[in-house]
């Protein structure tokens, strides 16, 4: 699952839902946690992480989306 | 759901109508609104953070500094044409150049901060070009602070609005019909005259992840400008490019950013020589695409590639994590980095080739004013032909420029009547996929799109390759009935409807270019002879009645070129 809302820290303010760009988020009937409707048609762009006031929303990438590193001994080519 | 719950049809004015909120869009609608006249800018999602830039934009490219540049504006065109072989409109990549810092000094103005040295001139550095043509600059909040300017101007805008037709009186571009992707609502807009700032097209082809959404820029960005317009009578160019950059293999939003100097290293940390500076290696790829397979033969590269930022000084590291943090999704990067434990200073990070798009510099083909082959349109950004790698200044640059040139055009032409008729084919067909009971997903049809391009317009093409390619897409138009459950959903169906006309139209201007090109990186089994130069020409689309038609244009070179 791409992003994850933390419910105990959201404060229902819906900014998720109306910044995201690929209209992934859903705002809940009943004014509570948006809900995350779309999550594959997430491309982690960060907007919804970058807005929360409350920095409540976090990542998680799946296995092939995840960058990959290499760690080196010599600094020096 | 019940389409009787759909709120009633609306109808609005205005004098300048900019089709898409992304960064071109918004300095479009910015330079209009300078003329007085109405202004209203429609997106698909929200303009705080739609497009290519909504989560940033680390860099600003390709402008001279008169005074601190160490070359003309005309050489900068000059290097352009070079990197580009040729297949660019000069005259825009000129405004690029010579107008870029009034830009970069207008965005000061509303408050964007532009990476400075110590003694207060601006920091260039080599992306794209022999010289040092672009600039570093906190672009993390640049949409919303354009929105902010916006609203402040009185530009009308119009969120959660996905464009589904140009509308036209003959062969003039008269306004638009739109969809509220939330409340499904059908808008109908009038304007003197329209911009598209529509962005390029992607989820043609399959990507390394199997991820259908990972897409270098918004996943939404669907060619959506360029269909509109193909099916208004527009003419598009420069179709059978495509291109496949490297990147930070996953997600490919990381893949944007300003990783320079970060070397460029095989698996056993061998350096890979290039002859060109800064980051052009793997932007312009048909440029070093000789070069990179004569490496590759030789067997003194191993895959997987990395980008080295461990070699590098601190300073250096420093400059790129700066950079990083403001570009995009490479924020997201450096946030997975600190939670996982990884560091520049310590880790190399590791490359994949990207998914397969248009080259850069496909789409709507421009005259030197950003007008479009109809009339009351205009195009700016990676929706235009002729400015390859325009990136994040193109858009911004360019932008500003048609927004100039739209509203001198508006000024002097009056709006007309809207055609009903069309305003009903258009409601009845945007509507359609709601009204099914059985049909088949957008996803499941766009898996199909990406499984045709990479069998029949892949690394290397034939006549009877394309034409089986052709046959395919219309066999999938056939089968398709799209069913839509939502107007989310609906809005998807449209999305790829346009992808698959993008799709089509690559092939068949693939099926023109009987040569093989480097620069387009299409490579014919059945013409080998790489860029014979009488194809140094343009291969034009246009719309027929129900065929496409295509011609041939020269490639003008007012400028010049370095050779002559």
């Amino acid at each position: 699952m791409p992003m994850h809302i933390r419910s105990e820290d959201c404060i229902n303010c819906n900014i998720c839902v109306e910044i995201c760009p690929e209209d992934v988020y859903l705002p809940d009937e009943n004014g509570a946690t948006p809900l995350v409707k779309y999550p594959e048609e997430c491309f982690h762009c960060g907007a919804c992480m970058m807005d929360c006031p409350k920095g409540c929303i976090e990542l998680r990438l799946p296995p092939a989306l995840r960058p990959r590193f290499l760690r080196i001994k010599d600094k020096a080519l | 759901m019940d389409i009787k719950d759909i709120p009633e049809r609306v109808r609005l004015e205005t004098d300048v109508l900019v089709i898409g909120g992304g960064m071109a869009g918004c300095m479009a609608a910015l330079s209009a609104r300078r003329s007085g006249l109405n202004v209203l800018v429609s997106d698909k999602a929200n303009t705080k953070r739609s497009g290519g830039g909504g989560t940033g934009n680390d860099h600003f490219g390709g402008l001279i500094i008169p005074g601190q540049s160490n070359w003309t504006a005309e050489d900068l065109v000059h290097d352009h044409t070079d990197m580009s072989s040729g297949f660019l409109n000069q005259d825009l990549v000129y405004v690029l150049a010579s107008q870029g810092i009034d830009r970069v000094k207008y965005l000061e103005s509303i408050g964007v901060e532009f990476y400075k040295e110590p003694d207060g001139s601006y920091h260039l550095f080599p992306q794209l070009h022999k010289k040092r043509s672009a600039l570093y600059y906190r672009g993390r909040n640049l949409k919303p602070t354009l929105s902010k300017e916006m609203l402040k101007q009185k530009i009308k805008i119009l969120n959660r609005t996905a464009i589904t037709s140009l509308l036209t009186h003959g062969k003039k571009v008269v306004g638009a019909t739109g969809l509220d992707t939330r409340t499904g609502q059908f808008k109908i807009i009038n304007a003197r005259v329209v911009i598209l700032t529509t962005g390029t097209a992607f989820r043609l082809y399959p990507n390394n992840t199997g991820y259908l959404m990972n897409t270098y820029f918004p996943p939404s960005t669907t060619g959506d400008g360029l269909a509109i317009a193909y099916r208004a009578g527009a003419a598009l160019t420069n179709m059978e490019g495509t291109n496949a950059i490297r990147g930070p293999k996953g997600m490919e939003r990381a893949g944007s950013g300003t990783y320079w100097p970060a070397k460029s290293v095989d698996a056993y940390r061998r350096l890979l020589e290039y002859n060109l500076p800064g980051e052009s290696y793997y932007r312009w790829p048909g440029k070093t695409a000789v070069s990179t397979k004569k490496q590759f033969r030789s067997g003194k590269v191993c895959l997987p590639l990395f980008r080295d930022t461990v070699c590098l000084t601190e300073d250096q590291i420093k400059h790129i994590e700066w950079g990083l943090a403001e570009e995009g999704g490479c924020w997201l990067l450096l946030e997975y980095m600190k939670q996982s434990g990884k560091d520049f200073r310590y880790d190399m990070l590791e490359d994949d080739i990207y998914e397969k798009r248009l080259s850069g510099g496909n789409g709507l083909k421009v005259n030197k004013y950003c007008q479009a082959s109809i009339d009351g349109l205009y195009g700016a950004g990676d929706v235009m032909a002729g400015l390859p790698w325009g990136s994040g200044a193109g858009a911004l640059t360019v932008g500003w420029y048609a927004g100039e040139q739209a509203a001198e055009y508006a000024i002097k032409n009056s709006g007309e009547m809207l055609p009903p008729d069309q305003i009903e084919k258009e409601e009845f067909r945007v509507y359609g996929p709601l009204k099914e009971n059985e049909g088949v997903s957008w996803r499941d049809v766009n898996l199909a799109i990406n499984l045709f391009m990479n069998s029949y317009m892949g690394d290397l093409r034939s006549e009877a390759g394309l034409q089986i390619g052709l046959m395919r897409m219309a066999e999938l138009k056939e089968e398709a009935t799209f069913k839509a459950d939502n107007f989310h959903e609906l809005v998807r169906v449209l999305e790829v409807n346009n992808v698959l006309l993008v799709a089509e139209i690559m092939m068949t201007a693939a099926l023109n270019r009987e040569c093989s090109s480097s620069y387009h990186m299409h490579y014919r089994v059945d013409f080998p002879q790489l860029d014979p130069p009488e194809w140094q020409k343009w291969i034009v689309v246009e719309r027929e009645g129900e065929k496409c038609k295509i011609s041939m244009e020269e490639i003008e070179y007012p400028y010049g070129t370095s050779q002559n």
